[in-house]
């Protein structure tokens, strides 16, 4: 009926929820003990305070420049030249995004479920099944993201709840020798995994009623994935100490394979929770892809992303599939991915509200 | 010829050329009058027009009143037709017209047209009354507890049976006629200060854009208007029950009543309420929330049970108790076949069952039943063709479907199972969850009459409390606003809770 995407304010706490937990909630216990030994809760919740603030500046900038989405602000702000070039470090970060979130998906996939099945295969049906969605606008993108927010809160309850009865929460003793040299390596790692926030960028200028609140909206939603970060990582200190939880490269599965459920009809939860882990990865990937193309085509001018989705098909999966192992993954994807994390993640709307308020200035 | 002329030889030529070969329309030529004599023709269907009631009120009032056949010298022809207009006729409904096509149109209805001697007009006596069954109890939808009458092929006694439950000027019925050669009428149903305007403007642009020779059933209106015609999902939902219709429109939908079809429309349709049934509402909330979780999960089983048993017993056994592995193997062994096969070979067994018991009805289709269901499902599992757990899955499967309440949204589930099997086959459980990604993403994508398929689960009406009526179901006292989802104008249903 209406062409014009429609977004609601509930959905923006979906979409944040679903795009943030992805990849990330598996491996963060493990990158956050090789610096933070058994406090990295600690900077997980820094984080999760420090993104508040970038979160509002985001709110802000569409708050005063209302009925404008982020490329139209962008090209006001910075002016054409300066904005492309923006353009590009996005359209670079979020295809990174894209193939970092798809290789680890594929090699898990290959570890725990599919072991004889080549990784081309997982990484490429992976694409095509969920380039279908992504080639929708913002409103069925966030309509989706709101969708998988209960299966997201499942998986997480379920890997919670399930390794509780083995715990050993005295790992976590003792609670104050925090070493504070370490905690920017801390911050950088746990801000990674919340990368995906910047998808607000994209749904935030569509947002039609109870604009006011959808700072709120975010932070909840931030709070949230905190919560559940923190929770996960406890869980995992718990279960592993810091000593295994160092080998461990992805404990929540491995904590999920460990544990038995004796009596039950499944025996063992690790087949449930990969499907589940799945779908979580589905809805990382798709805003990321969908923001890949939507970046893309403003680039090059183009009215609609969605043949931008499919040339990005083959893109995504050879730079997937370039790293041949772990430690190449780390230095190849990963690596860039978190600089160019930080760069629009963080610098860039902090670019944004200084050109803002000079320009205010100036015009005063 | 647009519209009639004085001469009355001419009009009934007219006529005649058009219903020529037309054996079933009637022309009935009268003359009244003592000395000056008038000639009228009555044209009507046979069949379609009831017949006694033309001759009792028309012809006869005509013949047998006095002063009508002594017509003074000096009176018109005008003045004479109101005469008969006003005084003779004995019926309820009544009209001059003198557009050709509406008089057509009319009599093809089953209306009686009265030609009348040097008169450019003529007299449409509502006589419709066309061959039809009586109320009887909706075939598709039984309940236990609520009412039993269904809708009928006759649409003024369907609308009657709506009517009857909201007595409320403010419930509009508008006519519109769709199909150039069928002429079907089709109602649209809504209450004015509860529905969406713009959900309105739609269903009725959409029914104007309608061009299609014949409307045979609401089936076929349905697949013009909806969104989305490649989807194996309907995006309109559709009922025998008038008690279904009258619910959807207090909630501010539009609903759709189309002559000649026992089943009415409902538009928008969205997964929450193609899980609801009728019977929901009557019964106590606490025993209707258990059969709404039940009904997910039937839903999702029947797509997906083949699926995860190939998925498990082909690629990841390890994830059952090791003493169901051992049962599964030792059940396994002597079947030739991989599972995707003993899967797809059954599946498709049990379509077939379905569609034959479909087919002939009564006590022809019990025997297959028990001949397809008992007998050769026993004597695959005895010659070792499939395994016994392979003939629970299929049971499961197939009882699975016949659990949601909504048909259409059973056969899509249908269709994709196979693609499902398939899928198992290929990829296993990854294989599963790539299909339950891409079946999830179209649920997405798909809207009904602008509004998303997948609400509220999808955010769209959540705030205002649409998912006490979903998966739960709250008890009625807790409902006080109407769902959000169809933005209705009036939001409450009842006083209650303040926000």
């Amino acid at each position: 009926m209406n062409k014009d995407p429609k977004v609601s304010n509930i959905q923006i706490r979906g979409l944040i929820v679903s795009t943030v937990i992805g990849v990330g909630v598996l491996s963060l216990p493990n990158t956050l003990t090789m610096t933070m030994g058994n406090k990295g809760w600690v900077t997980i919740i820094l984080a999760g305070i420090l993104i508040i603030p970038i979160l509002y500046i985001i709110n802000y900038i569409f708050k005063i420049n209302p009925g404008k989405d982020f490329f139209q602000i962008g090209e006001e702000t910075f002016g054409k030249i300066i904005f492309k070039i923006i353009l590009i470090i996005m359209m670079a970060y979020f295809i990174d995004f894209c193939a970092y979130v798809v290789r680890s998906l594929g090699e898990l996939v290959e570890a725990f479920l599919l072991p004889t099945t080549p990784i081309e295969v997982i990484v490429l049906s992976f694409i095509l099944a969920t380039s279908y969605l992504a080639t929708h606008e913002i409103d069925v993108i966030t309509r989706g993201g709101y969708f998988l927010y209960p299966i997201i809160l499942l998986f997480a309850g379920i890997v919670i709840l399930i390794s509780i009865p083995e715990a050993d929460f005295s790992n976590l003793l003792p609670l104050n020798n925090i070493d504070y040299s370490q905690i920017p390596r801390g911050l950088l790692d746990s801000f990674v995994s919340f990368a995906g926030f910047e998808m607000i960028l994209f749904a935030l200028p569509y947002v039609e009623n109870g604009k006011d609140s959808t700072f709120k909206s975010s932070v909840y939603a931030m709070a949230m994935i905190t919560a559940i970060y923190v929770l996960t990582y406890v869980v995992c200190i718990a279960h592993f100490s810091v000593e295994q939880l160092g080998r461990q490269l992805f404990p929540v599965l491995q904590l999920v394979k460990q544990v038995d459920l004796p009596g039950f009809f499944l025996e063992n939860l690790d087949g449930l929770i990969m499907a589940l882990w799945v779908l979580v990865v589905a809805s990382t990937f798709i805003p990321a892809y969908f923001a890949a193309g939507k970046v893309i085509s403003k680039i090059f001018n183009l009215k609609s992303h969605k043949y931008i989705i499919l040339i990005l098909i083959p893109i995504i999966y050879f730079l997937a599939l370039y790293p041949r192992d772990i430690l190449q993954i780390n230095k190849i994807l990963l690596k860039p991915f978190n600089i160019l994390g930080l760069m629009t993640g963080v610098i860039l709307p902090l670019l944004f509200l200084i050109v803002i308020l000079i320009k205010k200035k100036v015009k005063k | 010829m647009e519209k009639l002329t004085k001469d009355l030889k001419e009009n009934v030529q007219y006529f005649k050329g058009l219903f020529k070969d037309c054996d079933d329309i009637l022309f009935r030529e009268i003359e009244i009058g003592d000395e000056h004599k008038v000639k009228i023709i009555a044209i009507f269907v046979d069949g379609m027009a009831n017949k006694e009631f033309v001759s009792d009120s028309a012809i006869q009032s005509l013949f047998w009143k006095d002063d009508l056949n002594h017509i003074p010298v000096d009176e018109t022809y005008e003045l004479f037709f109101n005469r008969i207009f006003k005084e003779a006729i004995a019926s309820a409904e009544l009209k001059k017209e003198d557009k050709i096509e509406t008089i057509i149109d009319n009599i093809l209805s089953g209306d009686t047209a009265l030609l009348v001697e040097n008169m450019d007009k003529c007299i449409v006596i509502g006589s419709r009354d066309g061959p039809s069954r009586s109320i009887e109890e909706p075939k598709t939808e039984t309940v236990i507890r609520g009412p039993r009458d269904g809708f009928n092929e006759i649409m003024k006694f369907n609308l009657a049976l709506v009517r009857r439950r909201i007595k409320d000027p403010k419930f509009k019925v508008k006519f519109k006629q769709v199909g150039r050669r069928s002429r079907t009428t089709v109602a649209v149903l809504y209450i004015d200060d509860i529905v969406d305007k713009k959900l309105l403007d739609e269903v009725k642009k959409r029914l104007d854009n309608v061009d299609i020779d014949a409307v045979l059933d609401s089936a076929i209106l349905e697949n013009l208007i909806e969104d989305n015609y490649l989807s194996p999902f309907p995006q309109v939902e559709n009922t025998e029950r008038p008690d279904s219709v009258a619910a959807a429109l207090y909630e501010g939908r539009v609903g759709l009543i189309v002559d000649n079809s026992p089943f009415a429309l409902i538009v928008p349709a969205t997964m929450g309420t193609l899980i609801q049934s009728s019977e929901d509402y009557y019964e106590r909330w606490s025993q209707t929330t258990i059969i709404r979780i039940i009904r997910i999960i039937a839903m999702f089983l029947s797509f997906t049970a083949p699926a995860l048993y190939i998925a498990i017993t082909a690629y990841h056994p390890g994830l059952l108790p090791t003493k169901l592995i051992y049962f599964l193997a030792a059940s396994r062994i002597n079947v030739p076949f991989p599972s995707v096969v003993e899967a797809i070979l059954m599946e498709l067994t049990m379509e077939l069952l379905r569609e034959a018991g479909t087919r002939v009805s009564g006590p022809i289709g019990s025997t297959i039943g028990i001949v397809g269901g008992l007998i050769i499902g026993q004597a695959a599992v005895d010659a070792g063709i499939v395994s016994p757990l392979m003939i629970i899955i299929v049971a499961v499967t197939t009882i699975s479907t016949f659990a949601i309440p909504s048909y259409e949204m059973a056969t899509g589930f249908r269709t994709v199972r196979f693609t499902f099997i398939a899928l198992a086959g290929v990829l296993g459980l990854y294989g599963v969850v790539l299909g339950i990604i891409v079946l999830l993403s179209h649920f997405i994508i798909l809207s009904s009459f602008g509004i998303p398929f997948t609400s509220p689960f999808s955010g769209l009406g959540i705030e205002e409390g649409d998912l006490k009526d979903t998966l739960v179901k709250a008890p009625i006292q807790r409902l006080w606003l109407r769902p959000g989802f169809t933005n209705p104008k009036n939001k409450r249903r009842m006083r209650g809770h303040k926000k």
